[in-house]
């Protein structure tokens, strides 16, 4: 009964390995998987250039709205912000610039959540807004089979680099440096907490996506967590940065990722260390008769 | 439409203990339980082609609803609000404050952009079936008192006279009585002739609507009369969500009202179609159907429950031309 025990352990171990194998080393994209199942769809199909804000390119992600009506309003209204601030201000001048009323504004949200409205139609439009165009200019990662794993993860991580500072630059472009604090007192708030996390996770999972990344081993998680910090830390940094076309922040993003880097390595030299010396000491403790 | 299994199921208690002594002294027109004896008889004579509606749980040809709706409010005009907060509890004024916070009305003039100046300085807002200004006064005060807004005015209409004595009594203790800011005017809400098309930034009506003969012509009035851009809000009772509150509330509407209508306003019969009126309204969803079928485009979800759904507040905006909903 108990050498039953034996064999799955040892098979398990085996499958693991060659799961890990499988999917890390050398991703097969021979058979792209259809679009419903699988929420990337395949890197080759072109993707129209001109996306609308309000339609992502993935559509299970976002679709809060249930019509165009608050997309055109706070589209509208984002223009306004720098001037007037995430508020119903910036709201109501937005719908007069589209065409509908003050009333019209006050009366599109639940009370009182107009300016988190604002808030997070700019993090939805800038996230889909990041695009195609990066992934075309890119070759697709699963083209190089042979490609090394350390080269992977340089190509990797210098596309999450790029897309980083594209995204920060992106609050830059809308004018909106000098009002992230208003949105991130407006993200804290306690009954948008979950939302807001929620977003800067599907910003991270872009990252990813855009980067090429297919990885769905236990590095998933790592890599989206990681992106996730550093693009918060980021933001926050480029709040205060006063530097020139805000250079120190892109060098903020670069040392982060550096230090990503550093750590998954040494992460990973841990395991391969612990996992080696653990079956070591199961094999030997076997070896001796032991029954595990 | 028949009548929900969850009304026919709780007549079936309470009459026994609490409606039926009443009701064998006084002679009703309209009370659930003598409709039950005649039922078969009135809907018999009304099959043969005349329109029909429900008031309260009755079935009625379509002619009388309003002017039995309008007894129903010539008798409790002058009572109105002390019934309410015993009714509620005193919990209508919040709903009503609520209401009116969320639609935050008045426009700074300061704040107006000189470019935009499509938009006349003020709103323009009408207040249905608000004879007793309740709305209407809020409207302003939060117009006045957050905006700086001394230019928004508001037109109160009703059906009913009486509703809107009492308005016009009650409007001698505001700022507003001489003033051109507030004005009442009498006018079926399924018909507002006096209102021309496109005119209107916000229409509001707060418990009345489920008394309408028609609430289809009603929406579609108000769908005219809104300017593109225009909001139509709705504040009304509504369908409570959880069974075990609702199995109370039921006891309390049912139960409770009539008898405190009795004893307070000495008016039992009023107070019962209140309730029977309240159980016959549509829900939440299907209101917002109603809504959206009017032409209105219906931002989030469409409604916003009250008190666990007791109430709701449901909001449409008129599309403006080249931006249809989709």
């Amino acid at each position: 009964m108990r050498k039953n025990q034996i064999f799955p352990n040892a098979f398990l171990h085996s499958s693991a390995n060659r799961v890990y194998f499988v999917f890390h080393a050398c991703p097969s994209p021979a058979t792209p998987s259809p679009p419903q199942r699988y929420p990337h769809p395949p890197y080759n199909i072109p993707i129209a250039p001109s996306n609308p804000p309000g339609q992502s390119l993935r559509s299970n992600c976002s679709n809060y709205y249930s019509n165009h009506l608050e997309g055109t309003v706070l589209s509208a209204a984002l223009t306004h912000v720098p001037a007037l601030g995430f508020s119903d201000a910036a709201l109501r001048a937005g719908a007069r610039d589209a065409g509908y009323t003050d009333a019209t504004a006050s009366s599109m949200f639940l009370p009182g959540e107009g300016a988190w409205e604002l808030v997070r139609w700019h993090l939805v439009s800038s996230r889909e807004g990041l695009g195609a165009a990066w992934r075309e200019s890119w070759e697709a990662l699963e083209e190089k089979e042979d490609m090394a794993e350390e080269q992977r993860h340089k190509v990797l991580k210098a596309r999450a680099r790029q897309l980083v500072v594209e995204r920060l630059r992106m609050n830059t472009r809308a004018g909106l440096v000098a009002r992230m604090s208003e949105a991130l007192a407006i993200m804290a708030q306690p009954s948008h907490v979950p939302a807001a996390l929620r977003e800067l996770a599907w910003l991270a999972d872009e990252f990813c996506f855009l980067a090429g990344d297919t990885a769905v081993d236990g590095s998933w998680y790592a890599k989206r967590g990681a992106l996730a910090t550093v693009y918060a830390a980021a933001e926050m940094f480029q709040m205060q940065d006063g530097s020139v076309e805000q250079l120190d922040t892109e060098r903020f993003v670069g040392d982060r990722l550096d230090e990503v880097e550093t750590l998954r390595k040494r992460v990973d030299g841990v395991g391969e260390w612990l996992g080696y010396t653990g079956w070591s000491v199961v094999n030997g403790l076997r070896s001796k008769g032991v029954r595990i | 439409m028949a009548i929900p299994p969850r009304i026919a199921l709780f007549r079936r208690r309470i009459p026994q203990s609490i409606v039926r002594p009443v009701i064998v002294r006084h002679c009703r027109c309209f009370s659930s339980c003598l409709r039950d004896a005649q039922q078969q008889k009135s809907t018999s004579q009304l099959d043969d082609g005349l329109s029909t509606t429900y008031f309260g749980f009755e079935k009625i040809a379509t002619g009388l609803k309003e002017a039995r709706v309008g007894a129903v409010f010539s008798s409790v005009a002058s009572s109105y609000d002390t019934m309410n907060d015993l009714m509620s509890l005193g919990v209508h004024r919040l709903w009503k404050d609520y209401f009116v916070r969320g639609l935050d009305p008045g426009t700074n003039p300061l704040s107006a952009s000189p470019p935009s100046n499509a938009l006349p300085r003020g709103w323009n807002i009408l207040d249905v079936a608000g004879g007793t200004g309740d709305i209407a006064f809020r409207l302003l005060d939060h117009a006045s008192n957050v905006h700086n807004d001394y230019t928004t005015r508001v037109t109160v209409t009703d059906i009913n006279l009486d509703m809107l004595a009492e308005g016009r009594k009650r409007a001698l203790a505001t700022p507003y009585a001489r003033s051109s800011r507030l004005s009442f005017v009498e006018a079926n809400a399924e018909n507002l002739v006096n209102i021309p098309d496109n005119s209107v930034d916000l229409y509001t009506v707060a418990f009345g609507i489920r008394n309408f003969t028609n609430k289809e012509k009603a929406l579609r009035e108000a769908y005219r009369v809104l300017r593109p851009g225009g909001a139509f809000a709705c504040l009304e009772f509504s369908k409570v969500n959880n069974t075990a509150f609702d199995a109370a509330y039921q006891r309390w509407s049912f139960g409770a009202i009539p008898l405190i209508g009795q004893l307070v306003a000495g008016d039992r019969d009023s107070y019962q179609y209140l309730v029977e009126s309240i159980a016959q309204f549509p829900n939440q969803t299907e209101f917002k159907d109603m809504i959206m079928d009017a032409g209105f485009i219906v931002p989030g979800r469409g409604w916003e429950d009250l008190s666990m759904g007791i109430a709701a507040i449901h909001k449409g905006i008129k599309p403006v031309e080249g931006s249809a909903p989709q």
